[in-house]
């Protein structure tokens, strides 16, 4: 379990991520969601280490360090693979730095995106480098797999068909952390929400919590951001001078 | 194993092996070259003044003639190659920004179990190593200069204790220092 006890973060004056307190259990889908600013990349980069914090993130009660990193495998939308290497040289990369890669899952999942092997990164499109960004952080081995906008720039294809293969072929012990803007695409695959606004936590609520509450996900994402039903029609009102 | 297979494995990944081994060995002609070019401009122009001249083909040694010490010609190797050495110094920089290139490598790199080792070994792995060839390409260009001074100059003119004592006595003896009050 990854267990996040007051995590702070600032930026100069400005706090990007205030006091957040949060477990992930092993074997959840866990959305991650908040507008742009919100804190989610901060957040996901102070678990993993890669921005220095206040606060303290353990994974089952042990700080995050070079000991059990490999534990936690990262997809983001800057990519953090080798351009010049080609998806073969980071298999074999791969391989000889994480014990537990998994190269079946590799295979399938390279083919499922119909990736080529032997051409570099820095030949791929944008869309094929977000591919095979989650490729490599699905094969790691990883117990955690954090995502940050894995998908910005692909089409809706194939994202969708990725959530479902994504479903197939996690684990029982996999947890996916994946911060999105799409809502609407993942609402079907996740089982719990992490709500931010402005660097703080607003919301965090299970599926089943909601379904026995009767809300959807979309219900209770509004709900957390006092989201006015009548926003368009006053902005179109006051633009266009007509009643809404 | 072939030469840059061997330094694809000590650099990193984003780094053309190919190309690191071209500016090496650029780098390493560059200062044997500058050197040379340097030595040659300074040692025989040197060389000459020990010499009157008669027409083109006689010559003598002037009388208390002495040669530079050999300090002014190992200071151009030495400036050389210690400039050399402070570009290959400043090259981890350019190492280090190559995880910051075309995606953020350098995130991967920190996720590693073995990750600051690694880091590590492939910024400065290829920098230290050349920086040991540059040094050892300035021992062997200081050994040939000294050689050339040491033995291409005529034994009388070499700055030793003994010549220059003589080349004193010569000058004192010179029909030019009777004239001076």
């Amino acid at each position: 379990m990854i267990e996040l006890k007051n995590v702070s973060k600032k930026y100069g004056k400005t706090k990007a991520v205030k006091e957040i307190s949060i477990t992930l259990p092993q074997g959840q889908i866990i959305g991650l969601f908040g507008e742009n600013g919100a804190g989610k990349t901060t957040l996901l980069k102070c678990i993993l280490g890669l921005l220095s914090h206040e606060g303290t993130v353990t994974l089952d009660g042990a700080p995050i360090t070079e000991k059990n990193i490999e534990r936690l495998s990262f997809a983001t939308c800057e990519h953090s693979f080798f351009p010049a290497l080609s998806p073969k040289g980071h298999r074999d990369f791969y391989q000889a730095h994480f014990p537990r890669f998994n190269d079946k899952r590799f295979q399938a999942l390279m083919k499922f995106f119909e990736l080529p092997m032997d051409k570099p990164l820095r030949a791929f499109s944008a869309g094929m480098k977000n591919q095979f960004e989650v490729v490599m952080a699905l094969s790691q081995g990883a117990d955690y797999i954090l995502m940050d906008e894995p998908f910005a720039g692909n089409d809706v294809f194939n994202r969708e068909d990725f959530y479902k293969v994504l479903l197939g072929i996690l684990e029982e012990h996999e947890t996916v952390l994946l911060s999105t803007h799409l809502l609407e695409e993942v609402k079907d695959f996740i089982s719990r929400a992490v709500l931010l606004n402005k660097g703080e936590l607003v919301g965090d609520c299970t599926v089943e919590e909601l379904e026995a509450q009767g809300k959807d996900l979309m219900t209770y994402v509004k709900e957390t951001y006092h989201y006015r039903n009548d926003r368009v029609s006053r902005a179109l009102s006051d633009l266009t001078g007509e009643e809404g | 194993m072939r030469p840059e297979r061997k330094l694809s494995r000590l650099l990193p990944p984003n780094m053309d092996a190919a190309q690191v081994k071209g500016w090496i060995i650029a780098l390493l002609t560059i200062v044997a070259l500058l050197c040379s070019i340097l030595f040659l401009c300074r040692y025989p122009e040197d060389y000459r003044d020990l010499f009157w001249y008669w027409g083109s083909k006689y010559q003598r040694i002037m009388p208390g003639a002495i040669m530079p010490r050999f300090d002014r010609y190992a200071i151009l190797t030495v400036y050389v190659t210690g400039g050399a050495l402070l570009l290959t110094l400043a090259s981890t920089a350019l190492l280090y920004s190559s995880y910051y290139q075309g995606s953020r490598s350098i995130y991967l790199m920190r996720r590693l179990p073995d990750g600051r080792s690694l880091l590590r070994r492939q910024i400065w792995s290829v920098p230290l190593r050349v920086m040991g060839l540059l040094l050892l390409l300035g021992v062997v260009l200081l050994a040939a200069t000294w050689l050339v001074w040491r033995f291409v100059t005529p034994a009388q003119c070499l700055p030793t204790p003994g010549n220059i004592q003589q080349a004193m006595k010569d000058i004192a003896a010179s029909p030019y220092s009777k004239q001076l009050p």
